[in-house]
């Protein structure tokens, strides 16, 4: 029995593998390839956040900032000193992860509301910087002809090159992620989340785990960013506005706190949710406002993803009958 | 018999009261040791100072011959120390698998690079503690729950599994702070067999408890604290009829 | 010297701007320990509403126009509690909850104001004759003084109504120990509504002055105040009504004088720094006692 859920399980994701491999070779336009792109980016950068938000219950409002330091890092250091692209992406994810592990642990000693607005003004400061900061960033015109990745002979001038290597980093990541979660450390970050006086009790550093998490998370954040960078090839401060932390933090609630998969499912749905309502922005935080809400009032009423699945798929078998 | 736990000269304030007034006390290995005395004497902060969640105001603490004025919460678990809490606190969310595994998180040596990547040790460390944490549960005879969320669990289990999950680290002493409360006389009796069954494996026992019944069995010896001071101690015959322990629970107070 | 006098003047302005809404923030705090993320954006709101009233009715007598606002303002406030964190309340969810929760309400009241506004600036109406006065050498112009003036009777009101009146002791009680609060047979329900009523109504005086001294009205008003509003809150202490309108006084004079000596580009910086310090520093704030968690 459990062999078979395992085989069935593992040909579900070869399936997804090929369905993902052959995609950009579906004829799709441009666009459609280039959204998919941006579903993965999002993916990348709302697992980070799932980390220390979901699966650590520490409320982070400031994920965005972290995806535009992963940004302008990529691009400036394939601007200006000229770095090969896929080197300069992988130094900006790490210093990404430098500066969040730094600053979660000076926010990190906060917690609940307070964690919440300060690294929301953390996210400020760093976009505040950014726009100031002239000299290097060219402040609000922002930076251009962010160069593409080209590996050897390999250009990637195209959207299809650069698809596969976003889903490339977008496997690592997944893969990454599901190792930390299931690991002693995501144990931890559980155990953080349901009762603080417990963990430290059972002889667990919590300030060193959730700074591990942070730091986690932005370097996630980070590798999306620095994808997103020289996927636009055209990057202003605004990358890091808190709508887009505020979208980051959607994926995750939605997702269920510490869900992974339903993280990706959340980032897929109010990835496309933009371009199905192009034209309409309003609309769109409208209704990312609204998600937040219900989540959470679906949540108090005890109505769980798990419950609504069941009701689905149960209707779904009275049907025929 | 040297003294596993020694406290000279305690005290701690919160703006004014006196919580815990000149208390010296030493607890001798492998003993079991009640703390009792009214509502308000002082017996959950003296825990809470032994195990680090107050720092004491002055005063020395010296566990298995180490002082711990300075420790911090998570470094007690790994000299030997563990501990429970007055009301049930365990991770309600977490299988009870899982709260037992919970237990060995301050000894998991995977620094934190390694955590990024599933190395072969990481995971042979991972699958130890998973067998530790299931030989617990088969030796208090839980196994069959080890899959269920806690707080689908009767109130009962949900206590000893607290034990349970402080014990994870065979700690030299194990502080428990009101393990009978809440329970129903049967599960009370239960309880008793159930201390005496972990001085067996090894571990020295202090308790808080207002179960005098309990306390008058299992204990070595008893300290009565009144008005975060220590007002007497003794073997458990000595206690009960010490004219001045009478007159605290018997007397103007109630 | 007369640089530094106007300064200070300007201080004195943005600092009662941000007191009002700081309050706000504070009072919430303190009966519900939650950080009231729809805030900042209930003091756009509010500003919206005056100017609606007043560009639909011009004839209404100012003084009606801004308690209307206010009461509506307050009315949203109580709605959105009723709505969203009233449920959740009552479910006992975990902090985190109702904070994403107010996330979510304050992007929904935005998005509202947006689609019914738009996103360009309006010029925002006043209801007097913009006049300059100088006093020495320094230069007070009218919308300064009525903003001060305003901010004082209404900061003394507060002051006694907390500590004079039955609902304003119920308040504090309830703020103390809600539980106990609930069984001395206060209705704790209805004191957080007045709560959130009070704050809102006064987010939107905050909202209406801070727009009478920009001259203008856009839909991200809300955005930077309610970060440095909160900055106060939390400077003086959350849940300290006092603490928080001297925290907004700090606040601001931080942010004039950083704009007036140093420079302009850095003026939402410092604020952002000095929360960030703060925070780190000293998380309960200058004017808190500090209380021992319990265990």
């Amino acid at each position: 029995m459990k062999k078979w859920g395992k085989t069935k399980k593992s040909v579900f994701i070869v399936i997804l593998l090929l369905f993902f491999s052959l995609l950009p070779f579906a004829g799709l336009s441009d666009y459609l390839v280039r959204v998919v792109i941006m579903l993965m980016i999002y993916i990348i950068a709302a697992l980070g956040l799932n980390m220390i938000s979901g699966e650590a219950g520490q409320v982070s409002m400031g994920q965005a900032g972290f995806f535009a330091v992963g940004a302008y890092a990529s691009a400036l250091l394939s601007l200006k000193l000229g770095l090969p692209v896929i080197l300069s992406m992988l130094l900006a994810t790490v210093i990404t992860g430098i500066i969040s592990a730094a600053l979660g642990l000076l926010a990190l000693r906060l917690s609940g509301g307070y964690l919440a607005v300060i690294t929301l003004a953390l996210s400020e400061a760093i976009r505040l910087i950014i726009i100031n900061w002239s000299s290097l960033t060219n402040g609000n015109v922002g930076l251009v002809a962010i160069p593409r990745p080209s590996l050897g002979p390999i250009h990637f001038q195209g959207y299809t090159a650069y698809y596969f290597l976003t889903f490339l980093f977008t496997l690592v990541i997944i893969v990454v992620s599901k190792n930390m979660i299931n690991s002693n450390f995501g144990l931890r970050l559980k155990m953080i989340k349901n009762d603080e006086i417990v963990s430290l009790t059972s002889g667990v550093n919590i300030l060193r785990d959730k700074v591990i998490a942070f730091a986690v998370s932005g370097l996630f954040a980070g590798l999306a960013g620095a994808l997103y960078a020289h996927l636009m090839r055209f990057i202003e401060p605004s990358v890091g506005a808190n709508t887009r932390s505020n979208l980051f933090l959607c994926m995750v609630v939605l997702g269920g706190m510490g869900n992974m998969y339903g993280t990706i499912v959340a980032a897929v749905i109010l990835g496309l949710l933009p371009e199905v309502l192009r034209g309409f922005d309003a609309l769109n935080q409208l209704i990312y406002g609204m998600i937040l809400i219900l989540a959470m009032l679906f949540k108090a009423k005890n109505i769980s993803w798990e419950s609504v699945k069941g009701r689905i798929l149960t209707c779904k078998k009275k049907k025929p009958e | 018999m040297e003294p596993i736990l020694k406290i000279e000269n305690v005290c701690k304030s919160f703006g004014g009261l006196k919580a815990v007034n000149e208390v010296s006390l030493e607890i001798p290995k492998g003993a079991i040791v009640s703390l009792i005395g009214p509502n308000g004497a002082g017996k959950t902060t003296l825990f809470n100072i032994i195990t680090g969640f107050y720092h004491a105001d002055s005063g020395e603490i010296f566990f298995d011959g180490r002082k711990t004025n300075d420790f911090k919460i998570y470094d007690y678990v790994k000299v030997g120390m563990a501990r429970t809490f007055q009301n049930v606190r365990i991770f309600k969310e977490l299988t009870v698998l899982e709260n037992v595994i919970a237990g060995f998180q301050g000894i998991d040596p995977t620094g934190p690079l390694s955590i990024l990547f599933n190395t072969k040790k990481k995971k042979w460390i991972e699958a130890e503690m998973r067998k530790k944490a299931e030989d617990l549960l088969r030796e208090f005879g839980y196994e069959s729950y080890a899959q269920d969320k806690c707080k689908n669990l009767p109130y009962g289990i949900q206590k000893k599994l607290e034990i349970i999950r402080a014990l994870t680290c065979d700690p030299k002493l194990l502080l428990l702070d009101e393990p009978a409360a809440g329970l129903n006389s049967q599960e009370s009796i239960e309880l008793r067999g159930y201390i005496s069954a972990l001085r067996e494996r090894g571990h020295t026992i202090v308790l808080i408890e207002h179960d005098m019944k309990l306390v008058m069995d299992i204990s070595d010896y008893v300290y009565v604290m009144d008005y975060g001071m220590l007002l007497t101690k003794g073997t458990p015959e000595e206690v009960r009829t010490n004219p001045k322990v009478i007159e605290v629970y018997m007397g103007k107070r109630r | 010297m007369v640089y530094f006098m106007q300064l200070v003047v300007s201080g004195l302005a943005l600092g009662a701007v941000y007191a009002l809404t700081a309050i706000g923030y504070s009072m919430v705090y303190g009966v519900l320990e939650l950080i009231n993320f729809a805030h900042g954006t209930v003091f756009m709101v509010g500003a919206y509403i005056y100017f609606m009233i007043v560009t639909a009715f011009p004839q209404i007598p100012w003084f009606i126009s801004f308690i209307l606002a206010m009461a509506v303002t307050g009315l949203i406030g109580v709605i959105y509690e009723r709505l969203t964190v009233k449920p959740l309340r009552s479910a006992g969810m975990p902090p985190f909850a109702g904070l994403i929760c107010l996330i979510g309400v304050s992007t929904v009241l935005q998005q509202l104001m947006f689609l019914l506004m738009g996103s360009a600036t309006k010029q925002y109406p006043l209801f007097f004759e913009s006049k300059v006065f100088r006093i020495g050498s320094i230069n007070i112009n009218m919308t300064q003084i009525i903003i001060i003036a305003i901010t004082a009777v209404i900061l003394c009101f507060l002051l006694f109504f907390v500590n004079k009146t039955k609902l304003g002791m119920s308040m504090r009680a309830v703020a103390q120990d809600s539980n106990a609060a609930e069984l001395m047979g206060m209705s704790v329900n209805f004191v957080i509504g007045l709560t959130f009523f009070i704050g809102s109504a006064l987010a939107c005086l905050s909202g209406i002055m801070s727009c009478m001294n920009f001259r203008g009205i856009d839909i991200s008003v809300g955005n930077t105040m309610a970060i440095k509003a909160f900055t106060a809150t939390v400077l003086g202490g959350i849940g300290n009504l006092w603490g928080a309108a001297i925290g907004a006084f700090i606040i601001s004079f931080a942010e004039v004088m950083t704009a007036g000596y140093v420079t302009s580009n850095l003026r939402d910086f410092s604020a952002f720094a000095i929360l960030i310090i703060i925070l780190l520093i000293k998380p309960d704030g200058l004017f808190s006692k500090k209380v021992q968690k319990k265990v």
